[in-house]
């Protein structure tokens, strides 16, 4: 035996251990790097959308009915999603690379009462939005009032994996949302 | 050994650079593409706050001559009073520093877009009005518009490395001086401490903005019987709770069987109603704001005249076709060869129908060397020194404004048994119940009459209408093609009755004062609650002149669009069949689409059913401001 064999051998153990010690953090630290960013990308999309859709139906509130008598006809319909001048269609022009079919809406008008659709072709029926009422009755739909639509997504992310506690092989799912609210301003 | 330790260091620099790449691309979409949405936000904001920036400033440069509804851009300048039109974006380097555009890319720069400090950044100004083909879709009620687009360039942190090099983030709002409609069925704007007065003139009803009582057999409101029936909503802004000085009583009280249906109730903070309401419980507010006059910070309507309108002296009843001139009543002695106006009303007996093709049937300054001008056009106006006492036939109104201006007596307008007022339905007709006054304009056109110096004062008066037929249709914006309402009157869409807000408990702000001393611009604020006693004479207000007491008996009354009074006036029905309710009566009658603003109503109490039966406004109030379009 060469004295330099045993050495080389006992090297060849340490380039293991080395890379065990740290091989499996680097990896954890990739993967945490690409999932976050990933879930950062997903997270600034849906935010974007729904701040453009949420802006996109308090400008084209009450005033933009046709009656009570007036000629604006810029009044909005929720859905669908692949009609254009909705709302759900100018937020899924903003969420690009998310899923329409999984991707939720929930539009909330001022007395609370909710409707949830995705931005999948056909989901969010072609019903007014803000409601409007052409009494004014309901007055959900005027100037001043508060709107609000929540977006939802599902992220099935490897990053859950590592988490303790979890299942070691599967990717579990969580879900990312956005909020965002604003004034009927005309 | 040391080759080999160089080898197996090399491998971990592969994996490294290999794993680099795509975290390095990742994080690319994480932080460049999160830094560019942040951006985006921010150029949004900016855009957002110029060009309302930009709009507002130009509301202000419009509102002391009060065409904020009419600017056409025919009228444009960069001038201090001038707005701006634009009809291709321009950079705000080029925009004038007296422009209005100006203020917006004021507005840009304090959002952090100034493209002279920042060289990455673009800020583009657009304006024009309703007849340019790039104006917001299918907003077609606005005056004016301005479009700001905000662009920024973006240098790349992490998406470098995959060839993107910058990235471009821009944002677009477009804001507009647009008609914004007045929600609510019925105001009662009288607060804490305005009264009303009694036949005598002494202070009643203090802090009472709906007293009603009485039957109310006929009074379909949809499901409900109601007294008052307003289904888009009541605004009461006294803060009366049936305590405390300024207050005779609860804001909102009944009495009987007599109920008030609202679909929504929104009272000032303190306030109380009792009896029969629904909802029982008002939505409270302590903001002024919501309880402030709608029609504000219009001034009253202005007279539709350019120049001195030709005047028509008549000595007895009227009929035939009625031409727009200032009407006045004259016994036969002359003075000086000319008649002497008397104050007294002007009688119309048969068929008259008023229109510009119409002609004067007495003593016409035109043809008897005054001089003067017929009103023309699609909106002239008609003035009635002394008021109208209409004994019977149909009075059918052209389009246009129809001012009962003043008189020596108790009333301005007089419908009695057998009578009909007809006006016009594509424009719209706007009756005007003032004194000879109305905002100095009638006093400058009245100095044109003959003998004008020996008129008597004519007061202000209320209105009395006994089994008469009522149907007008208030103001239609100039955006409905039917419409030939100039469009400088479009503030005004709706009313279809007006009561002047001199002829009132409190003051108004108003212009060209001597006996308010803080009055300096007509813009629909109060001033003095009550009133003192040299501003209510200045105004000619007489005891209850304020009051429309409305003693219709089996009136059809059927108004569409706005019913306007100004606060510390108030409307009292007396016992009927029909108050304020569409054609129709007692148990046919029907809902009205109409909005009241008034002071306060009261129903008397007695036999029928009177009472204000509305629906939803089909006709709304408009007002124009500032506002985001798109």
């Amino acid at each position: 035996m060469k004295p330099g064999d045993n050495n080389r051998r006992k090297r060849l153990g340490q380039s293991l251990i080395e890379f065990t010690f740290v091989g499996i953090p680097m990896i954890f630290v990739l993967i945490s790097v690409f999932e976050i960013s990933r879930g950062m990308w997903v997270y600034h999309t849906l935010a974007y959308s729904v701040k453009v859709g949420v802006r996109y139906a308090a400008v084209h509130g009450i005033n933009c009915a046709t009656t009570p008598d007036n000629s604006n006809n810029c009044l909005v319909n929720m859905g669908p999603a692949n009609t254009a001048g909705t709302i759900a269609y100018v937020m899924r022009q903003a969420a690009t690379g998310l899923d329409p079919a999984t991707t939720t809406l929930t539009f909330i008008d001022v007395g609370g009462a909710q409707t949830s659709c995705t931005l999948a072709d056909g989901s969010c029926s072609a019903t007014t939005w803000p409601p409007y009422d052409a009494t004014g009755a309901t007055s959900l739909d005027a100037v001043g009032r508060l709107i609000r639509i929540d977006i939802r997504t599902p992220f099935k992310s490897a990053i859950a994996m590592l988490w303790p506690g979890s299942s070691p092989v599967s990717f579990a799912s969580g879900t990312l949302g956005a909020t965002s609210q604003d004034y009927i301003q005309f | 050994m040391n080759r080999r330790r160089k080898r197996s260091g090399g491998q971990a620099l592969v994996m490294v650079t290999l794993a680099l790449f795509s975290m390095v691309g990742m994080m690319g979409l994480a932080v460049d593409l999160g830094w560019s949405y942040f951006v985006q936000k921010e150029a949004q904001s900016a855009a957002d706050t110029a060009a309302l920036g930009a709009a507002q400033e130009a509301v202000a440069r419009l509102g002391t001559t009060s065409d904020v509804s009419g600017f056409r851009c025919t009228s444009a300048g960069t001038g201090a009073g001038q707005v701006d039109c634009q009809l291709t974006p321009i950079a705000c380097a080029s925009v004038a520093s007296t422009s209005n555009l100006h203020n917006g890319c004021l507005y840009a720069a304090a959002n952090d877009f100034d493209p002279s400090k920042n060289s990455r950044q673009i800020v583009l100004m657009q304006a024009s009005d309703v007849t340019d083909a790039n104006r917001p879709p299918g907003v077609n009620r606005i005056s004016y518009w301005v479009r700001v687009r905000t662009i920024q360039t973006i240098p790349q942190l992490f998406s470098f490395l995959s060839g993107n090099t910058q990235g471009t983030v821009a944002a677009n709002a477009t804001a507009a001086i647009a008609g914004s409609i007045t929600p609510g069925s019925f105001y009662g704007m009288n607060q804490k401490g305005d009264c009303l007065a009694d036949s005598a003139g002494n202070p009643i009803d203090c802090g009472i903005d709906v007293k009603v009582s009485g039957g109310q057999g006929g009074m379909n409101c949809g499901a409900v019987l109601a007294k008052l029936c307003a289904p888009a909503g009541i605004i009461l802004a006294s803060s009366c709770d049936q305590a405390g000085s300024g207050c005779a009583d609860a804001a909102g009280t009944t009495s009987g069987a007599a109920a008030v249906w609202a679909a929504s109730l929104l009272q000032m903070t303190g306030g109380k109603v009792t009896g029969n309401w629904t909802p029982s419980t008002p939505t409270y507010t302590s903001d002024a704001s919501s309880f402030k006059d709608p029609t504000a910070p219009n001034p009253q309507p202005p007279l539709q005249a350019s120049g001195t309108m030709a005047s028509c002296g008549v000595t007895g009843p009227i009929t035939g076709a009625l031409g727009p001139y200032q009407y006045y009543h004259y016994s036969g002695a002359l003075v000086g060869g000319k008649p002497v106006p008397d104050g007294q009303p002007i009688t119309i007996s048969g068929s008259a129908t008023f229109s510009p093709s119409g002609t004067c049937p007495g003593y016409d300054s035109m043809t008897q060397g005054l001089g003067g001008t017929k009103g023309s056009g699609s909106f002239p106006a008609y003035v009635f020194y002394g008021g109208v006492n209409q004994t019977g036939g149909t009075m059918t109104l052209g389009a246009g404004q129809y001012f009962m201006a003043g008189t020596t007596g108790t009333n301005v307008l007089q419908a009695s048994v057998g009578s009909s007022i007809v006006g016009d339905a594509s424009t719209g007709t706007m009756m005007i119940f003032t004194d000879g006054d109305y905002t100095g304009s009638l006093t400058t056109q009245r100095a044109a009459l003959p003998n004008a110096n020996l008129m008597p004062t004519l007061n202000q008066g209320t209105l009395y209408f006994k089994n008469a037929n009522i149907d007008m249709t208030g103001l239609i914006n100039s955006t409905v093609s039917s419409s030939a309402l100039p469009p400088e009157m479009d503030a005004y869409t709706g009313i279809v009755w007006w009561q002047d807000r001199r002829n009132s408990t409190v003051e108004y702000n108003k212009n060209g004062s001597s006996a308010c001393s803080s009055c300096n611009s007509d813009n629909g604020t109060v001033i003095d609650a009550p009133a003192t006693v040299s501003e209510l004479a200045e105004n000619h207000v007489v005891k209850n002149s304020p009051g429309v007491l409305l003693d219709d008996g089996n009136a059809n009354i059927s108004l569409k669009g706005v019913y306007y009074q100004p606060r510390g006036a108030w409307l009292d029905l007396n016992p009927g069949t029909a108050g304020l309710s569409g054609q129709g009566k007692g148990n046919s009658a029907t809902q009205l689409p109409l909005q009241v603003i008034t002071g306060a109503l009261i129903t008397e109490s007695g036999g029928g059913d009177t009472g204000v039966l509305l629906a939803g406004p089909t006709n709304p109030l408009l007002t124009y401001k500032a506002v985001l379009v798109q």
